[in-house]
């Protein structure tokens, strides 16, 4: 498919979307903006996404920490497959100041890894990986007289990569999926259902 | 050939802004048969084009954070989702603030302003928030009374369409009320824990349609109003007032004009009003028979302030030196929780009309003296599964490391959160104003306002009565608060970000002590009135919408019969 057909099945789709909300029919929304964002997916997954911000090397660091801050589980995909990777890349393109809080964040983190393990963070074992980020956490949680030491960036950037991860995978259908959020629609009336009533009478009683 | 004179055509009501004010007056006089041409500073507004209802984060690449990312790295950035045109920040039109002062002051340059995004709370000021000065000796009293208001009340809620219910409570009165919302499930624990501490928890006043009104359907229920409603089922200007206006034929409207000053004759009279053509950045002059300033209570103050001539030195319709001064917000504090026992809630779809379907109106004012600060406040909740956007699990993030327990507490604690926000009523002080900034002017070579603000030990007691009180209601429910959410030491607001900025041009009986009549006319110049926020004397834990819109139609009907008398 050419690019400027991609480009248009896109837009057909989108008014569509719109349309069907437009008539206000019940769940409309959902599943045409899957429609939508499933096309985004299938550029990504042909190989043909073209980096925005970052390097090629960037990139995959992102991606594996989306991968490790937000994994896959029973309840949904992981952060990659929620497109955190190019969410991040996107912003760092459009944002100076991001991008050289991720330059500098992920060239701290191949720095760091090769004085611990010899190796750049994608070619180091998955253990590895997950013992430098613990690290971090156990920084930050220790607070700052520990983060003042060596560790102190890599834990101001894990905090903007974890947020920004988070956000992406929380905001894009499976992660909306994962947490349930059943709302966004068009309703004819507003009712809370009995068995929440009753959940929160008891819960009065308790109280 | 270039036209240097003015154009010949003389308007006969000129009207300076379409938010809640300038889109009453345009709607009522159009209404009784006046021709009015208004001048708005930002584009026409286009709801199905420009709100952003029922978008999902993920309908755009930047899932809300802006294309340029702006949401990370300044807290003062737009917020996608929920502004048109406007924000805290505005591009080449800046403001300042004096020494020692922080003030926010939020903007919307397009049709409608901000009421197409605000809150929709739409509360009566009760009889004695109109002679404050009678009940504690601070303040200043209204020239007018509960009793000249409330027709206006009703005709403005028959208009835009309230839900609330009759609860005879003295800090609230009822209005005309559409039938209100059910409670969602976390507020009917909210209720029971006020309700323990003797604390009234209503069903909110807010300016959504449960049931039709003039062909706008009821609410469906989305609970985006905060984006703007295409549907119209709440209340904009732009769409309940200034769209059916223009269909009588006789509004005129000219966008991206930007008022800089008013003309007058040497004989107290306005003739003209010069503005700035956005679009090809000319200065441009309409004469008026009637000047009404509706731009917004500080964007009026700026506008009389820049109009300085031989009769007004300090401006037109400023021979008392008020304009400008007695500038108020609302006295905010918020606190959230997370409330465990929610934990486990059956999954609904809590979206409802956007916002709370419940508040608490002020409870003190029989007590008033014992608890230590003068006036009162409203509390407005928050809780619910609303839909995930930038930042919504952030806490959660930074809190569980990451890896699969961060999931897990996401799935466990979303929707566990609520939050109480009080407004209370600040007293006007004279170390809270604004003036024109000396060296300072915007892209169209206009002089910018700069604020001064400060809250005093009567504000400051009032937030830590509202601190206490939340803890309270936060304990009986056994939550976990989570701490104050705003910045000040104590916790209060910062200055003009409760966006309820007013009394720039406040009202009188005494013409040497304020600017307008009750009828919003300056004193000093019959045909020009002030129909915004900047008329009020005293700005009650009730958010001003409602009352802005009363005082205009008031104000409106006043102005048609004074022209059809020959006096204006």
């Amino acid at each position: 498919m050419d690019q400027v057909s991609q480009v248009s099945r896109r837009q057909v789709l989108k008014q569509l979307a719109l349309a069907i909300t437009a008539a206000g029919s019940g769940a409309f929304n959902l599943e045409a903006a899957r429609v939508v964002h499933a096309l985004a997916g299938e550029e990504r997954q042909a190989g043909g996404y073209a980096l925005k911000g970052l390097t090629q090397h960037e990139f995959a660091t992102v991606s594996r920490l989306a991968e490790l801050i937000v994994p896959a589980d029973e309840g949904g995909g992981s952060g990659v497959d929620a497109g955190a990777p190019e969410f991040i890349d996107l912003l760092c393109s459009q944002n100076d100041e991001l991008a050289d809080i991720y330059r500098g964040g992920l060239a701290w983190i191949d720095a760091t890894m090769r004085r611990r393990d010899g190796t750049r963070f994608v070619d180091a074992p998955a253990a590895r990986q997950t013992a430098l980020l613990d690290a971090l956490v156990s920084a930050e949680r220790a607070g700052r007289a520990q983060t003042a030491g060596d560790l102190g960036p890599g834990v101001a950037f894990f905090n903007w990569i974890r947020r920004m991860t988070v956000d992406a995978y929380y905001t894009s259908p499976i992660g909306i999926a994962d947490v349930r959020y059943q709302g966004n629609a068009v309703l004819t009336g507003f009712e809370v259902p009995p068995e929440a009533v009753d959940f929160i009478n008891r819960r009065i009683e308790e109280m | 050939m270039a036209r240097l004179q003015p154009t010949p055509e003389i308007h006969d009501v000129v009207v300076i802004g379409s938010g809640a004010g300038g889109g009453t007056v345009a709607h009522v006089l159009t209404g009784l048969g006046v021709q009015v041409t208004l001048l708005e500073a930002g584009p026409m507004l286009d709801p199905y084009r420009d709100f952003k209802e029922h978008q999902w984060p993920y309908d755009v690449d930047h899932r809300g954070a802006n294309e340029d990312g702006s949401r990370y790295l300044n807290a003062r950035s737009r917020s996608y989702f929920s502004t048109t045109s406007g924000g805290w920040e505005l591009e080449g039109e800046p403001y300042t603030v004096g020494d020692g002062s922080e003030f926010q002051w939020f903007r919307s340059r397009v049709i409608g302003g901000r009421t197409n995004h605000y809150g929709r709370m739409s509360f009566r000021f009760s009889d004695y928030d109109f002679k404050p000065y009678d009940r504690d000796g601070l303040g200043t009293n209204w020239p007018i009374g509960y009793d000249d208001i409330a027709p206006y009340y009703d005709k403005a809620e028959t208009l835009i369409g309230v839900t609330g219910s009759h609860e005879g409570i003295r800090s609230a009165p009822d209005g005309v009320f559409q039938d209100p919302p059910a409670p969602k499930a976390h507020e009917l624990l909210i209720k029971a824990a006020s309700e323990r501490l003797g604390i009234p928890c209503i069903p909110n006043r807010r300016a959504i349609l449960t049931r039709p009104l003039n062909g706008r359907p009821a609410c469906h229920y989305c609970g985006q109003c905060g984006r703007g409603c295409r549907a119209a089922s709440n209340y904009s200007s732009s769409q309940v007032q200034i769209f059916p206006a223009l269909e009588t034929g006789r509004l005129r409207i000219l966008d991206q004009a930007m008022a800089r000053e008013i003309v007058t004759d040497g004989n107290g009279k306005v003739t003209d009003v010069i503005y700035m053509d956005k679009r090809t950045r000319q200065e441009r002059r309409l004469q008026c028979r009637v000047l009404v300033l509706a731009a917004s209570a500080c964007e009026s103050a700026r506008i009389l302030l820049n109009s300085k001539t031989s009769e007004f030195p300090n401006g037109v319709a400023n021979s008392s030196g008020v304009v400008g001064r007695f500038l108020m917000d609302t006295v905010g504090f918020g606190l959230s929780a997370r409330v465990p026992s929610l934990e486990g809630l059956p999954r609904y779809n809590s979206d409802g009309a956007g916002g709370a379907h419940l508040y608490m109106p002020w409870w003190g004012w029989e007590r008033q003296q014992r608890l230590g600060f003068p006036r009162g406040y409203h509390i407005e909740i928050g809780g619910g599964y609303g839909m995930p956007g930038i930042g919504s699990f952030a806490r959660v993030a930074r809190e569980s490391g990451y890896g699969a327990g961060l999931k897990a507490q996401a799935r466990r604690e979303y929707g566990t959160s609520i939050s109480f926000q009080g407004r209370g009523e600040m007293i006007p002080n004279n170390f809270t104003y604004c003036e024109i900034d000396p060296d300072t002017v915007d892209r169209w070579g206009i002089p910018v306002l700069r604020f001064h603000f400060k809250w005093s030990d009567y504000e400051r007691d009032q937030a830590r009565h509202m601190a206490e009180t939340f803890r309270a209601l936060i304990d009986t429910m056994g939550g976990v608060a989570r701490g104050p959410s705003t910045r000040d030491a104590s916790g209060i607001s910062v200055g003009g970000s409760i966006i309820h900025e007013v009394g720039t041009a406040r009202m009188g009986s005494n013409s040497r002590t304020s600017v307008l009549n009750g009828f919003c006319q300056t004193h000093d110049v019959d045909n020009l009135f002030v129909c915004d926020g900047a008329s009020f004397v005293g700005n009650p834990d009730k958010n001003p919408t409602l009352t802005i819109n009363a005082l205009a139609w008031r104000a409106s009907e006043y102005m048609a019969e004074e022209m059809q008398r020959g006096n204006l």
